[in-house]
């Protein structure tokens, strides 16, 4: 009998174990995805993105004519990659080519957006509105589009969907002042921050891995010579160094770092997420020569404005 | 957004929201890489995908070394003087002006060069109409050209005292090149079939050889 009991106890024990497991899991996965976070980072990256964002609009001021105009150097068919699915990426701009004073008019909107996202005014309809314009040129231009815009119009969509204006904004100072009879907004922790951190945290960090990735696919960056390729282009690089022609080891070494640094961001910032400063520090410290030497500055400065959403509030204190 | 969190069932129907938004981001990203799920993500996944442009295009340069420099050169009879135009001119400046040309200028010769039917003349056509509209010129001539990497083996056997020539004809390659007609408005190119047996495109000319003096004289080659 005894071996008997044994199995039956087993078998409870198994039965009883599997919701255990699956309870466990869940809670852990509850635990994760619905514990409330200070919206503090996603509200400091809300200013950031908001001022390169104005940046981003202002670089079309002197050549608006000539990208979405009447005779546009991009042509209108190739805003995406089939002709039958050119709903999938909507522009406004389509529409406007030879209409230059809406042109204008929706630029300048699109600049208010912006400058209403940074300041924190109405901030949710400024950050639907600041990802409805960014979109409409973005897919107007897909044709030239690099590996900023992706990332751009994921930080937007997360900045629209989370509290992003709970604090630094001014609408923290004067609407929530006045709902509250006089008293300043408290910007507390809630569960909604909490899930749009997480999953823009995930999905930054995949960004970063998968570029990475892209380099380990190049032979050049495996070989070193990535860094000289970047150099020799006096087309796109901001700087120019040909003494380092002489030296490929450095190149190599550096090469291997950015490499090291994209590939186990993930584990830097989820393994080791204690401090965000150490990490802005060493993300300057590698972008800022990937940045020279590759004329991507504007990518560089993304990523590093987007990664303010790592870390807590008192990091930056 | 609290969106009444504090639910269980709200709270598994945001689960669920986050697994397919994340799965969407991976597929996005993996289909960046892989012509199948490419396919799958452009019939399927696109209505989410692509308005968020999580659908990364195969040539968005990740890595950042995989555009190599790329020119439009483009000549065109304005008021009977024969203009001569670079695109990007010059060096890199500090703006995204330049940054958006010489993304444009590598991609009209990525299109050109694949022989795309429906595309291959698409940018560079745009592009000659756009400059010879504004000069008033009615007939002209644009190039396409990729300036090739210089690999880094060659510059460390330089000898010393040996200097570096960018403009060295042996690194551009003509991957398209059409005389320009602009009629009421209409731009046409005709494609200028070069002779392929003069000089192949990745052989290092002579000196002597005609041609070879300066970039827009490089080798020439025609698209398949």
């Amino acid at each position: 009998m005894k071996p008997t009991s044994k199995k039956g106890s087993g078998a409870t024990n198994e039965m009883q174990s599997k919701p255990v497991a699956v309870d466990a899991t869940w809670n852990a996965w509850d635990r994760y995805w619905f514990t409330p976070l200070d919206p503090a980072p996603l509200c400091r990256a809300r200013v950031a993105l908001g001022l390169f964002l104005i940046y981003w609009f202002c670089s079309f001021n002197a050549d608006l004519q000539a990208w979405f105009g009447t005779d546009s150097l991009a042509p209108a068919a190739l805003g995406v990659d089939q002709p039958n699915m050119q709903w999938l990426k909507p522009s406004l701009h389509y529409y406007l080519a030879n209409k230059p004073a809406v042109l204008w008019g929706l630029h300048l909107a699109a600049l208010g957006a912006a400058g209403c996202l940074a300041l924190g005014l109405c901030t949710r309809i400024a950050a639907f509105a600041a990802l409805a314009f960014a979109l409409s040129y973005m897919n107007r231009l897909a044709l030239i589009a690099g590996p900023l815009e992706p990332v751009l119009v994921f930080c937007l969509t997360y900045l629209l969907v989370g509290p992003s204006g709970a604090r630094y904004s001014l609408d923290s100072l004067l609407f929530a002042k006045r709902l509250r009879g006089g008293e300043a907004a408290d910007p507390r922790a809630s569960t909604g921050a909490g899930i749009v951190l997480r999953v823009w945290r995930i999905h930054l960090a995949g960004a970063i891995l998968m570029m990475g990735v892209s380099k380990l696919q190049s032979g050049v960056w495996w070989t070193g010579e990535a860094p000289w390729l970047l150099l020799e282009r006096e087309q796109s690089r901001l700087i120019s160094a040909p003494f380092l022609a002489n030296s490929p080891l450095f190149m190599a070494i550096f090469a291997v770092t950015v490499i090291i640094f994209e590939m186990t961001f993930p584990l830097l910032v989820f393994v080791w997420p204690k401090r965000a400063l150490p990490l802005c520090l060493l993300q300057l410290a590698i972008y800022t020569p990937l940045a020279l030497i590759s004329g991507e500055v504007w990518l560089y400065v993304l990523l590093i404005a987007a990664s303010l959403i790592y870390g807590k509030a008192s990091d930056y204190a | 957004m609290e969106f009444g969190l504090a639910s269980r069932s709200v709270r598994r129907l945001w689960s669920a929201v986050i697994v397919f938004h994340l799965t969407m981001v991976l597929v996005g990203w993996l289909s960046c890489k892989s012509a199948p799920l490419r396919g799958f993500g452009q019939s399927y996944l696109s209505w989410y995908q692509s308005p968020f442009w999580l659908d990364v295009d195969p040539y968005t340069n990740w890595e950042i070394t995989g555009e190599p420099q790329a020119f439009i050169d483009l000549s065109f009879d304005s008021g009977g003087k024969v203009q001569k135009l670079r695109l990007p001119s010059g060096v890199r400046k500090a703006g995204e002006s330049h940054h958006r040309l010489r993304r444009l200028a590598y991609q009209a010769c990525l299109q050109s060069e694949e022989g795309n039917p429906h595309f291959s003349a698409a940018t560079p056509q745009a592009i000659a109409a756009h400059y010879m509209n504004a000069a008033g010129a009615e007939k002209g001539r644009i190039a396409c050209i990729i300036h090739n990497d210089r690999p880094l083996d060659e510059m460390l056997a330089l000898q010393p005292g040996e200097e570096v020539n960018h403009m060295d004809p042996y690194f551009f390659r003509t991957v398209y090149e059409a005389n320009a007609t602009l009629f009421d408005g209409a731009i046409s190119l005709i494609k200028v079939e070069a002779n392929r047996s003069r000089v192949s495109p990745m052989a290092k000319p002579n000196s002597e050889q005609p041609g070879s003096e300066s970039p827009s004289g490089a080798p020439s080659r025609s698209t398949p």
